[in-house]
């Protein structure tokens, strides 16, 4: 679960299969990580939150696309905070890099909704989250929750 | 094997329907979520409080049902009351702007009264 990274640093891993069931899964790893380098807990529920709809958003484009392969869920101490990746196999992006929309449409307009606020929830909750293409393909969703008391780089 | 962490009982109190929500709402378990709203709606329930004080957790697929409750009922001069959110639901509400959009009260009691 766990393995050295270059630069001699942790980096913690989950994998799970793209069902809905996992997410709370996913919630409970990052959160535990989190905790494990006391971040703030407000922030840890917004991390949750985060993770939650990163998560939502991958699972539905592996269901669109039929595919089985694993959600990747990522968290690297870097000094002063924790870094999460959120990586799937999904549409995501074009080569060209232009959004993918892969999203089938809905028959509850709700859920169009849910599908639309996912990612601004992200961007609300942590402003330097990333979304983008993965160099293995699919999207990466990044963002990074601080460590208390850490030395700013 | 499912592992449904939700829980929903309703009750009638006055011209009201009472909704204990506990657990967390997510992908998993938002379309019981869903599923159970509307049942209320379709039985003609225009009064709906909602009582998240067990309600530990909820994304932006709760946010989905509540908002697509919220526009079937008030298209039927009805409304929805979310009761006692917790801090993390009260976050995801605020920071979505939806705490301008459905009615909060503290207590079963002040929802119920209106």
């Amino acid at each position: 679960m766990s393995e050295r990274a270059d630069n001699g640093m942790d980096t913690f891993l989950l994998e799970i299969g793209p069902d809905a069931r996992y997410v709370a899964t996913a919630r409970m790893f990052a959160a535990s990580i989190a905790r494990h380098y006391a971040c703030e807990e407000e922030r840890v529920q917004d991390l949750k939150v985060a993770v939650s709809e990163a998560c939502t958003n991958s699972i539905k484009a592996h269901q669109a696309l039929g595919a089985e392969d694993p959600i990747r869920i990522t968290a690297s101490p870097e000094g002063n905070a924790v870094r999460y990746d959120i990586i799937d196999a999904g549409g995501g992006f074009s080569k060209d890099g232009q959004a993918v929309d892969f999203a089938a449409v809905p028959d509850d307009p709700s859920e169009l909704l849910e599908s639309g606020i996912g990612l601004s929830l992200i961007e609300a909750l942590f402003p330097d989250a990333w979304v983008g293409p993965h160099p293995e393909g699919g999207t990466a969703v990044r963002f990074s929750i601080d460590i208390p008391g850490s030395v700013p780089r | 094997m499912a592992i449904i962490n939700l829980s929903l009982d309703s009750r009638v109190e006055g011209d009201w329907t009472v909704v204990d929500v506990k657990g967390e709402i997510d992908l998993h378990t938002a379309p019981t979520f869903r599923e159970h709203m509307n049942g209320l709606v379709d039985e003609g329930r225009s009064r709906i409080a909602l009582d998240l004080t067990g309600l530990d957790f909820m994304d932006s697929t709760g946010l989905g049902v509540l908002v697509g409750s919220l526009k079937r009922l008030r298209e039927k001069e009805g409304d929805i009351v979310l009761v006692s959110p917790q801090h993390p639901v009260r976050r995801v509400l605020s920071v979505t702007g939806l705490t301008k959009v459905f009615t909060i009260r503290d207590t079963l009691g002040e929802a119920v009264a209106g």
